[in-house]
């Protein structure tokens, strides 16, 4: 992965000069539960735990962990 | 056992849980009580895994915007999981070292029932042309996690958390921490955060000795341990009135045993199966050759992982997240995922999801080995020619598609039901090893593809 670290920089600097200074008062939309970053937490949990158990990554959102032997 | 349905403490959260104050979601920020409650029912197709997971979750948001959330969930799982051994156009029999250890424990029980139960599953029988499947397979697994957020001065806040596993043969603990500070009139969070975990294995039957026998596998010991260190660094950023955006970049460090204590690989002459030097006669059939798999003891991984979220009208949103991961075991993953929330006249959502995941196989992962080229014998003494193999398809190249549905109801303010419903199956993508023609193995699939669906049932409350 040699583009790594091109990439991240790259990300890293569209989202620190693309944003707009958005007021709180103009949070309206992202205060909704809806869109929160990880809306159903025991979700998320379920889903990572089969992906985690029948695939060779995990983590991303969070941390990875180890888990078993297995993986 | 935690050969299909592994172990992990439900920490991959907890990042997330100290961004979500800073855009004043009412969860985070409005002091009381929430319980969150579900059940997962999961199910693989042909007679693999069968899971029923009911989990727990309790926070109490306190009036300083500190918190305190447990989780309790509970697993039990029954099935049939892959044994590695390829597929063969003649039957195979296998000895199930668990099988043998339950059959032992019943016998000693002088339980009538158990002995019963467990006395034709000591060894098993795999038809021509099927997949060897261990169905010797069940368990009850045991997860409890806390987790304490924490505002700090300047903007900055702490998270603490901890996580104890434990099922039959393992045993988990982790413990992390993360600090988080927002900036820019709380239009960016800059986030760490690190977990360490120690695992403990102890399979009924004790460790394999790797690359060995399985009728003549030595134990190398009863337990083994493995450390697993994580590392993620996030920036979360409000790009506009109606987009946020995460960015994590993650390393992993894991030392110890990683071998799956219950898997294990063919090896073939010339594509066809051959008797283990070692057959005692036990099973009064042939017993071909397979040996116990074996893995680095390191294992590296890097990820990014990139989330947006975006509001479409007054009461939608698309959430998009694409994950990078690298590991230093050659594999190399991709991982993208779509989810819609449709709000529908207020009374209801839909939330359509796609996904897709591909990965790249492990340098060492084959679907069987070569007399000769990967191990030599002489008289009942078997040598393995490679220091690592596995056939673990988990380990294998393939790509994965899931598609689901989840409807919530809201009710009485505070109240929510959901229901969700995904089908998940792979696609192999390996380069198949050719077998010469009129082999056991000629023609026969080198990859066991795996479909799946589950259901999940939720309920929230707030006070």
């Amino acid at each position: 992965m040699k583009f790594a670290p091109f990439i991240i920089a790259t990300l890293v600097a569209l989202m620190l000069s693309g944003c707009a200074n958005v007021k709180p008062w103009h949070r309206d939309l992202l205060a909704k539960d809806h869109m929160a970053l990880d809306s159903d937490p025991l979700q998320s949990a379920f889903n990572d735990h089969i992906y985690f158990s029948k695939e060779a990554s995990s983590g991303g959102r969070g941390f990875g962990g180890g888990g078993c032997g297995c993986n | 056992m935690m050969k299909t349905m592994s172990n992990k403490p439900y920490i991959s959260a907890s990042l997330a849980l100290a961004t979500s104050a800073l855009l004043g979601h009412s969860a985070a920020a409005e002091e009381g009580w929430q319980v969150d409650s579900g059940l997962l029912i999961y199910n693989e197709a042909d007679g693999r895994v069968q899971a029923v997971e009911p989990v727990i979750a309790v926070t109490r948001n306190f009036e300083d915007e500190s918190s305190i959330s447990t989780r309790l969930t509970l697993d039990t799982l029954s099935g049939a999981s892959p044994n590695g051994a390829a597929v063969a156009a003649v039957p195979q029999t296998f000895t199930s070292a668990s099988g043998i250890a339950r059959l032992e424990q019943a016998e000693d029980d002088d339980d009538d029932h158990e002995i019963e139960e467990y006395g034709d599953r000591a060894y098993y029988v795999t038809p021509a042309g099927d997949t060897p499947y261990d169905e010797n397979f069940e368990d009850n697994r045991t997860t409890a996690s806390v987790s304490w957020l924490r505002p700090l001065n300047n903007g900055f806040k702490l998270n603490l958390g901890g996580a104890y596993s434990t099922e039959g043969d393992f045993t988990s603990l982790s413990v992390n921490a993360a600090i988080s500070k927002d900036l820019a009139q709380n239009n960016t969070t800059l986030s760490l955060g690190m977990n360490l975990e120690f695992d403990e294995i102890a399979p009924d039957t004790g460790i394999p000795e790797p690359m060995t026998s399985i009728i003549a596998a030595e134990s190398a010991g009863s337990t083994d341990t493995k450390q697993v260190t994580d590392v993620v660094f996030g920036i979360t950023q409000v790009m506009t009135r109606r987009w946020v955006s995460q960015l994590n970049f993650s390393v992993s460090q894991s030392t110890g045993h990683h071998d799956d204590p219950y898997k294990f690989l063919t090896v073939a002459d010339q594509g066809n199966l051959i008797e283990d030097p070692n057959d005692n006669g036990l099973t009064g059939v042939t017993t071909y050759l397979y040996l116990y798999e074996h893995r680095p003891e390191e294992r590296q991984k890097m990820s990014i992982y990139w989330q947006n979220k975006v509001a479409i009208y007054a009461n939608d949103a698309i959430d998009i997240s694409y994950r990078y991961m690298t590991d230093d075991w050659g594999i190399d993953s991709n991982t993208l995922d779509l989810t819609y929330h449709l709000n529908v006249r207020g009374l209801f959502y839909l939330e359509p999801h796609y996904r897709f995941y591909e990965q790249s196989a492990a340098d060492f992962y084959t679907p069987y080995l070569e007399l000769g080229t990967d191990v030599v014998t002489a008289g009942t003494s078997i040598t393995s020619l490679t220091e690592f193999a596995s056939a673990d398809p988990r380990l294998g190249a393939f790509s994965a598609d899931t598609y689901g549905l989840k409807i919530g109801v809201p009710f009485m303010d505070h109240h929510e039901v959901s229901l969700s419903y995904e089908t998940y199956s792979q696609t192999d993508k390996n380069e198949y090893k050719s077998a010469p023609a009129g082999s056991d193995l000629d023609g026969q699939d080198q990859f066991a593809e795996l479909s799946a669906n589950w259901l999940q049932l939720g309920y929230s409350v707030r006070w």
